[in-house]
């Protein structure tokens, strides 16, 4: 069924429920709502079709004589953007608003899965909104949401509340994972922003996030300067934006640089391990790796074949490789210091 | 400035033991202090539940308890590195300073100041140790899981210990600490038994990483008045941290040494280079987000340990170690679990196995 004109007045529900004007209900009042981000498409789709199936439930403010929405926000949302006028509801007797906001809440959570935002703004409301106490809380709504109830869980979900909008927004899209967004929240609001939008622009799985954020808190406090000014740099914005080449390889960039500047020292070394590699030059099936970060002595070398001829090449490399002058070079680095 | 002395905010007391000698004279030490009675250390671990940091609320709490588990352990050492062959008396554990690289940190199950009263067991189990194996030396000192001295005003452990070793050929007692409290030390008979070593640092480390303890000055005018009470002297540069103008600044402390201290009676000086299991690393950063050492390269050593990468901590050693030996050539440097390969690069020579480091070690102070 798609959006004629006879059919603006909303689905038809085999029960007697009242007609509201779309125009009378307030869509920006979140009072009760804490849908986040939603994903409007599937609804849009499903309700062009077939309609409504369960009604939204409004509550009347008599004040204002508006409605307020209890439960129903994503199809009131799809309502209005497909120019329905008036809407069919369930209207909520004037209950008190707590009592309200848990059958909205409840509906939600029988029907869906909550993102963490959505969690986080839930018990944001129950907290500050409706004043519950911290053991109401841990004892019936932590739970309640799938959370447990571990007291530092609701100091986290309450503390991901206050984070900025594109921040929770790569949140509750699942770019950013909450273990990220916890070492967020101990970055100043400029910091987070500063990080949020290399993300974006890097599109980083979980574990390089968790990587370039320490990277980057680490750099920060060794130059005594904040993550927002190391990502201004121009070497790195360079890299980041670079419009010849594509995400990925402007990520592995982006973390080259950053490494080296972490571990100056490493890095050096194993510039020059790759550099007597070179002199080295060993034919491909022979690869020369030294000992996880220099700690030890020893290095190891890996022949792969599949053929006699293939043997025997690998063979005279090794003996080419035991006469040169690189080899020397190779094993005075396990002895050389560094400043 | 000296070490503060201590005075708990709270008491728990295990049951069996509380009324023995050693808990009643702690107990009437602080009367003022509120005792809770425990029949388990857990409860009173349990009590520490809800603390925003139960680590520092562990070191305001005591626990007197019963030792139940042996008191004299080996030193665990670590995997793939030369350790010392060291055997730690376990008569107290944890300590009231908060150094931010402290182990315990992230090392102990009951994180409170715990100290045992069944001081009998103590001398029981040192009597059957020391006579169990006659050919052998042992060194063994207190100062493993806790300061050997930032407690003893109150516990008393040298005044016990000290006189106890002094007849003791096959085994000689390390004191180690951070602190100036050696006032208790100067009347002992120690008969040369013992070893008083001071954990020291550069100034500036000192001030950022070790709340609590003393300037390396007065330790070393500490360690001057064991020197003149006959004591041996022991030093640790343990942790090294690499920063920039490291190096004028532990010249220092090894010149200040010489100041203090007759290279006679120096019977070691330890260095070991900053290392921690790599679970301590987010406990540093969330207790002392002021601390840069978690900022140094440190990589995985072979026991899984960061560690400093190793050209950094070979120059360290090395540099301390020609420093120190300029002073005088015979004073018996070591280093702390390192490798082979360290060991030789820094100092020129290598014991090559525990079993060798630790027969130097005891030549140096076998009777
Ligand atoms: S003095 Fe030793 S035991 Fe005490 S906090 Fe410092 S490192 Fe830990």
């Amino acid at each position: 069924m798609s959006a004629s004109s006879e059919q603006k007045k909303g689905p038809i529900m085999p029960m007697q429920l009242p007609e509201i004007p779309l125009e009378a209900v307030d869509l920006r009042d979140r009072t009760l709502v804490i849908t986040y981000a939603p994903e409007l498409q599937s609804l849009r789709e499903s309700i062009a079709r077939v309609g409504i199936q369960q009604p939204p439930i409004l509550q009347k403010i008599p004040r204002s004589g508006r409605y307020r929405i209890v439960c129903g926000y994503k199809r009131l949302l799809v309502l209005e953007a497909l120019g329905f006028e008036k809407v069919i509801a369930h209207l909520a007797s004037a209950e008190n608003e707590l009592k309200l906001f848990l059958r909205g809440l409840h509906e939600n959570l029988g029907t869906r899965s909550l993102n963490v935002v959505e969690k986080s703004l839930a018990l944001d409301k129950l907290a500050g909104q409706f004043r519950l106490s911290r053991e109401e809380m841990l004892k019936d709504h932590l739970p309640a949401l799938g959370l447990g109830s571990d007291p530092k869980t609701l100091d986290l979900y309450l503390s991901l509340a206050r984070l900025e909008e594109p921040i929770k927004q790569d949140l509750a899209a699942g770019k950013i994972s909450i273990a990220t967004a916890q070492q967020l929240l101990t970055l100043s609001p400029e910091d987070r922003l500063a990080f949020g939008k290399l993300l974006t622009a890097l599109v980083l799985g979980k574990n390089r996030q968790r990587e370039f954020l320490s990277l980057l808190r680490d750099l920060s406090l060794k130059g005594k300067t904040s993550i927002n000014e190391l990502l201004g740099d121009p070497q790195i914005t360079s890299l980041v934006q670079d419009p010849q080449v594509q995400v990925p390889i402007r990520a592995k960039r982006v973390r080259e640089l950053l490494i080296r500047r972490r571990y100056p020292r490493l890095s050096r070394a194993a510039d020059e391990f790759e550099e007597i590699k070179k002199k080295l030059r060993l034919p491909a099936h022979l690869s020369l790796t030294a000992s996880p970060f220099f700690e030890g002595q020893d290095y190891r070398l890996t022949i792969t074949f599949r053929s006699r001829e293939q043997l025997a090449a690998a063979q005279k490399a090794l003996a080419a490789m035991a006469e040169s002058s690189a080899l020397a070079e190779l094993l005075e680095i396990t002895f050389r210091d560094q400043e | 400035m000296g070490t503060e002395i201590f005075r708990p905010q709270k008491i728990f007391v295990e049951r069996s033991i509380r009324d023995l000698p050693f808990t009643r004279k702690l107990l009437d030490r602080w009367p003022s202090v509120p005792v809770q009675i425990v029949s388990q250390p857990q409860q009173a671990v349990d009590a520490l539940r809800g603390e925003p940091d139960p680590i520092a609320a562990g070191k305001r709490s005591l626990l007197i308890a019963r030792q139940r588990g042996p008191f004299i352990k080996r030193c665990p050492g670590t995997k793939n590195y030369i350790c010392c062959g060291y055997r730690i008396i376990n008569a107290a554990t944890n300590c009231d300073l908060d150094c931010t690289y402290c182990i315990l940190q992230g090392y102990l199950t009951i994180p409170l100041l715990t100290v045992y009263a069944n001081l009998d067991d103590l001398m029981a189990q040192l009597d059957s140790f020391l006579s169990s194996g006659q050919d052998e030396f042992y060194r063994l000192g207190t100062g493993e899981l806790t300061d050997s001295l930032s407690l003893d005003p109150s516990f008393g452990h040298a005044r016990l210990l000290v006189p106890y070793f002094a007849d003791k050929s096959n085994a000689i007692l390390e004191l180690k600490t951070k602190t100036t409290n050696v006032e208790d030390l100067m009347d002992l008979e120690h008969a040369g038994r013992t070893v008083v070593s001071w954990s020291l640092n550069a100034e500036p480390v000192v001030r950022k990483e070790e709340h609590g303890a003393p300037p390396v000055k007065e330790r070393l005018q500490a360690a001057r008045r064991c020197y003149r009470a006959g004591y041996r002297i022991g030093f640790h540069f343990d942790p090294l941290i690499d920063y920039p103008g490291w190096e004028e600044d532990y010249r220092r402390v090894v010149e200040a040494i010489f100041q203090h201290v007759d290279p006679q009676a120096i019977a070691w000086i330890s260095l070991g280079a900053l290392r921690y299991p790599p679970q301590l690393e987010e406990i540093i950063r969330r207790r002392h987000p002021q601390s840069e050492i978690v900022l140094g390269e440190l990589f995985p050593g072979k026991d899984g340990k960061p560690r400093y990468f190793r050209p950094i901590r070979t120059r360290m050693f090395r540099k301390l170690n020609t420093w120190i030996k300029e002073h005088d050539p015979d004073v018996f440097v070591y280093l702390c679990m390192e490798s082979d390969l360290v060991w030789r690069q820094a100092l020129g020579w290598s014991p090559g196995n525990m079993a060798r480091l630790s027969r130097l070690l005891d030549e140096r102070v076998k009777p």
